[in-house]
C-alpha cells in the first residue's frame, strides 16, 4: 500500500521518483522481497522543490485507525467539488486525496471514474 | 511631518487621495519614564485601492489625528499587490497562524458577500475582495489580526504555480466552459 501511495504521488507530480531499496541505498537491480531481507526493505522517494519551496507541503491522514472514514461516490464528488462530506474538509485547488477501493489504491478522481467507493486514506497538497 | 509627495511613491497625489483608508486601531499608549507617564496615541491604518493594492501602517504621535496621518503615509509606502481569483475572492481556503492569532480565509462563490471578522472585512474591502468568509481563532488582538490577514493574503499559492511545480496543466472550467467573467 505504501508503494501504491508513493506511485500516486509520483504520477501526480508531487515527488521526483520512487525506488525500492535497502536501508542504505536504493536497489541497483531488482531484488525481490523475501522473509530474509524484509526487515531491511525501504522505499526511497526523491522530493521536489521549486523557488525554495517544497512541492509537497502537507500530507495528512483522513481515515485513522481510531476513526475509519469510508466514502460513497456521491460523497467523493461533493468533497472534490468544494463541499464537505462527513466532517472531512473539501479538496482545495491543487490538493489530491487517495482512496483505497476494491480496484486497489487509487486517486479520488480515478476512483470516481471507476464508480468505486472506499476508505479515504489521506490527502496531499 | 508632511504628507507624502509624488516623488516618494509611484502613485500620483490624485490616486493617493482616491485610496480607501481605514483606521482600524486607535489607542492611547503610555511610555513610563523617569519623568513619569508620557501618553501618546497609536494608530494602525489600512489603505487600499479596491483593486488588489493594499497595505498597512502604524504611527504614533501626541495627537490622534497626526498619528493617523503618519500611519496612513507609512501604509501608502507599504502598498503591495495581492492576487485575487476573478478579482473578487481568494484562490483557495487559507489558514495562517501569526503569533497567537489564527486567521481562516475561505473562498466563496460570487454574490456571497464579505462575511468576516470586522477587521478582516475592512482589509478585504480595501483589497477589493467581495466574496469571502473569514474567521479569527485564538487571540483577537486587532494589531495581530491585521498582520495575520496580510501574511495570509501574501502567502497565497496560485493554481498556475502549483501546476508548474507538479508538471500539470491548469484549466479554469468556470471561465472556459461556463463563460464566467
Amino acid at each position: 500500500m505504501n508503494l501504491a501511495v508513493s506511485n500516486i504521488l509520483y504520477h501526480q507530480g508531487f515527488i521526483s521518483s520512487v525506488a525500492r531499496g535497502n536501508y542504505k541505498a536504493p536497489d541497483e537491480e531488482y531484488t525481490p522481497t523475501t522473509p530474509d531481507n524484509i526487515a531491511t526493505r525501504r522505499l526511497w522517494l526523491t522530493l521536489k522543490y521549486r523557488d525554495n519551496e517544497p512541492v509537497l507541503t502537507k500530507m495528512s491522514c483522513i481515515s485513522k485507525p481510531s476513526k475509519k472514514i469510508t466514502f460513497t461516490v456521491t460523497e467523493m464528488k461533493s468533497m472534490v467539488s468544494g463541499r464537505r462530506a462527513k466532517f472531512v474538509e473539501p479538496l482545495q485547488p491543487g490538493e489530491i486525496a487517495i482512496v483505497s477501493t476494491n480496484y486497489g489504491v487509487l486517486e479520488i478522481h480515478d476512483a470516481m471514474a471507476k464508480n468505486a467507493g472506499g476508505l479515504v486514506l489521506c490527502r496531499a497538497r | 511631518m508632511e504628507d507624502l509627495d509624488e516623488s516618494q511613491t509611484p502613485l500620483t497625489s490624485w490616486e493617493m487621495a482616491r485610496l480607501l483608508k481605514k483606521s482600524l486601531v486607535v489607542k492611547r499608549v503610555v511610555n513610563m519614564n523617569g519623568k513619569g507617564k508620557q501618553p501618546s496615541m497609536y494608530a494602525l491604518v489600512v489603505v487600499g485601492n479596491e483593486n488588489g493594492l493594499a497595505g498597512y501602517g502604524e504611527g504614533k504621535d501626541e495627537e490622534a489625528s497626526r498619528a493617523v496621518r503618519k500611519a496612513t503615509n507609512r501604509a501608502i509606502k507599504n502598498l503591495k499587490y495581492f492576487e485575487r481569483y476573478d478579482d473578487r475572492t481568494v484562490y483557495m481556503d487559507i489558514e495562517k497562524k501569526f503569533h497567537a492569532t489564527t486567521v481562516f480565509l475561505r473562498s466563496r462563490p460570487p454574490g456571497f458577500g464579505n462575511r468576516s471578522n470586522h477587521i478582516i472585512h475592512e482589509i478585504c474591502c480595501c483589497v477589493g475582495i467581495h466574496d469571502i468568509s473569514g474567521k479569527v481563532i485564538g487571540s483577537h488582538n486587532p494589531m495581530n489580526v491585521v498582520k495575520a490577514t496580510f501574511e495570509a493574503l501574501n502567502h497565497q499559492r496560485l493554481p498556475e504555480d502549483i501546476a508548474k511545480m507538479r508538471g500539470k496543466k491548469v484549466l479554469d472550467v468556470q471561465h472556459v466552459y461556463y463563460g464566467a467573467q
